[in-house]
């Protein structure tokens, strides 16, 4: 499904898709393999917000980001030697993000089953200040609700634009389970938000 | 259906962003890669551009992404430039090599004293199925004067077809330096999470460095550093063609001018200049032909009075106004010596027309490099037109490890990609190594050397050979 010139992680290809992984030029990533700083810089630099959203969504917390961050572009600066761009490169550091925050959660739920009470728990108080603020916090209240699964898929889809299949990929799972996981997200934000385009019109 | 997820798509990108990372993420980031790279016997260091906070990635960062600070670079090189109405012409022969079209450039830029103009960024940010390159653009309005005081406020958000990231919102961004007070404001409007809404953040820096290596405001990138590297580079080409409906010249050359070019050697780096005025009206950078990078300049008027408050600004009302000193105090030439108690070293010769503009002093400095601590530091600049030159000493606690960490050029192993090593032979720096980087489109020529605990840099608008003589002309100061 993945294209791949010269044996590089250049273009991403799939089928009928002209999707949102914005892979850096193939000498950034070339160069980032050889060890170079500025270019793996500019890997975190393209990809951090995005990542930033997805680890800390799964999450929950700032500082729980922070750290499955800290472990995945370290376990990337690590593993790119030996990256051969079967997939894109940000295909890649999306796998690395969520498999690292993934297990972050299976080990904090040992600990901690009631992980998404936490997640209402930490959630900032709502603020009348703005309507941007609070529909900030209801749509993180409503992420909260879905299964971490569930929250990943509908993020990879809804937020960073992903194609089903891209989807699959990341998360490792067939596309038809990306689709259930969406569809029940879906049912399940749209209970907790109130229609999406309701939400819109009233801002 | 559609509706509805489309509506999704759109509230989960406007709401479902994140915070900035922790203030220590960075710092614990970059310890853990040196970790790394000395677990895989890679030289360490030079991690100092890893992201702070998400903004400044791209309009502010130095050379990440090449894009942001090569941007500035590049659009303050081809800011003097455009079509300029009023601009002195020169004159001389026809140019017939890319180093004679250089040299008409470089003679231009040393001659500005100020510019207006609208700025484009343009940059390459994915490769889509079938080799499409895809850009980003961003707009700017820039002000610039040959004190070093610049502004640069952006005038639209970045306009890409895949809005799917939280830098594309519509932020805005406003960026002012005065030379003058030596007082730099960054306004911005972003999320604050600490405060959970939007806000305007006003950062106000009182005692900016004058120049590398300390910190300094990218839009001081010396403006003639991409037209050097080429004058570097023996192998630059030369061809006419048109930009903007104006007769140009391109001159060509690789990335890495005057060094292997090993696997990058399709890189390639072109300055339009043109032919009426003969200064850089667009910068480009190209992997393999495609362009990766591009700045030029629209709307340009040149040498119009700029007024001081051109340069600075109120913070909006209700903004937030976090304030900090950077440590650098103005002082006159005489007075430096009997403000650090120690002798003040004094270039005895500069490059032809370059001037005496600001001298400063600090009682420590951390370089660009963020990691060589200085006490004592001394600062001079010199300026010709939009060129500027710095000077600085300062005592350092490890000399061996200032010695070979560049001062200047942040990323170390990319630099040490494009230097070479001279021995100083006259002055009070003869008989030391130097360390001469003029080369590669991002790097303000410079020179550094260590001696007796004193570093030693030169940095700006200077060949590789006037920076040696620059090194090698140094006296201490004497009040007349």
């Amino acid at each position: 499904m993945t294209g791949n010139q010269g044996g590089e992680a250049t273009v991403i290809e799939l089928a009928g898709w002209r999707g949102p992984v914005d892979d850096p030029p193939p000498p950034v990533v070339r160069a980032a393999r050889r060890g170079d700083h500025r270019a793996f810089t500019r890997l975190v630099d393209l990809y951090d917000d995005r990542l930033r959203a997805l680890a800390f969504h799964l999450l929950g917390s700032r500082e729980a980001m922070d750290e499955a961050l800290q472990e995945t572009y370290l376990n990337a600066y690590r593993g790119l030697p030996q990256f051969r761009g079967e997939a894109g490169v940000g295909t890649w550091l999306y796998r690395i993000a969520y498999t690292t925050c993934m297990q972050r959660l299976r080990r904090r739920e040992r600990l901690e089953p009631a992980d998404e009470e936490r997640l209402e728990t930490l959630a900032p108080p709502a603020s009348d200040l703005a309507d941007d603020v609070a529909l900030r916090d209801e749509v993180r209240r409503a992420l909260g609700a879905l299964t971490p699964a569930q929250r990943a898929a509908v993020l990879l889809i809804h937020r960073d634009g992903f194609s089903y299949a891209h989807a699959a990929e990341i998360l490792d799972v067939p596309v038809g389970t990306v689709a259930s996981r969406v569809a029940a997200a879906r049912t399940t934000l749209g209970d907790e938000l109130g229609r999406p385009r309701s939400a819109k019109e009233d801002r | 259906m559609n509706d509805e997820r489309h509506d999704l798509d759109e509230i989960l990108r406007t709401h479902g962003g994140a915070p900035d990372h922790l203030p220590s993420f960075v710092a614990r980031l970059t310890a853990g890669l040196d970790k790394a790279d000395r677990e895989m016997g890679r030289a360490t260091g030079g991690w100092l551009h890893l992201p702070r906070r998400s903004r400044s990635l791209w309009i502010r960062h130095p050379v990440l992404a090449t894009a942001a600070a090569v941007g500035v670079a590049a659009a303050v090189a081809a800011v003097v430039l455009i079509g300029v109405p009023g601009l002195s012409r020169v004159s001389g022969p026809e140019p017939v090599s890319a180093a004679q079209v250089i040299q008409k450039a470089l003679h231009a830029l040393s001659s500005g004293k100020t510019v207006q103009a609208d700025a484009t960024v343009k940059e390459q940010v994915a490769v889509l199925p079938g080799g499409v390159p895809e850009y980003s653009v961003t707009h700017s309005r820039v002000l610039l004067r040959s004190d070093g005081s610049f502004r640069q406020t952006q005038t639209d958000k970045p306009q890409t077809s895949k809005p799917v990231q939280m830098r594309d919102r519509a932020d805005a961004a406003d960026t002012a330096y005065d030379a003058a007070s030596g007082v730099f404001r960054d306004y911005s409007r972003g999320w604050d999470w600490d405060t959970g809404g939007y806000v305007n953040r006003v950062e106000v820096t009182t005692g900016y460095p004058l120049g590398p290596p300390d910190r300094w405001a990218n839009v001081q990138f010396d403006i003639s550093a991409g037209a050097r590297a080429l004058q570097a580079d023996g192998a630059a080409t030369l061809e006419t063609a048109s930009c903007d409906a104006r007769p140009v010249w391109v001159v060509s050359g690789s990335k890495y001018a005057g060094s292997d070019p090993g696997p990058t050697e399709k890189e390639t780096y072109a300055i339009a200049i043109d032919q009426q005025t003969c200064l850089p009206i667009r910068v480009q950078m190209l992997a393999d032909g495609v362009v990766q990078f591009e700045y030029s300049l629209h709307n340009v008027r040149v040498d119009e009075p700029l007024p001081d408050t051109a340069f600075t600004f109120a913070p909006p009302k209700g903004a937030k106004v976090v304030r900090s000193d950077a440590g650098f105090r103005r002082v006159p030439l005489a007075r430096i010596g009997s403000t650090l108690g120690h002798v003040t070293l004094l270039p005895a010769w500069l490059p032809a027309g370059y001037l005496q503009r600001w001298t400063a002093v600090a009682a420590r400095s951390t370089t660009a490099n963020g990691v060589t601590e200085g006490r004592n530091v001394v600062a001079l600049q010199y300026v010709r037109g939009f060129d500027a030159l710095t000077v600085t000493t300062r005592t350092v606690a490890d000399p061996h490890a200032a010695a070979t960490v560049d001062p200047v050029e942040p990323d170390t192993s990319w630099a040490d990609f494009v230097s070479r090593d001279v021995r100083l032979t006259a002055g009070a720096f003869a008989g030391v190594t130097a360390r001469v980087v003029v080369a590669s489109y991002t790097t303000i020529p410079h020179l550094y050397a260590v001696k007796n605990g004193v570093l030693l840099t030169v940095a700006g608008g200077a060949t590789a050979e006037e920076l040696i003589a620059i090194a090698d002309s140094l006296r201490p100061y004497r009040p007349d």
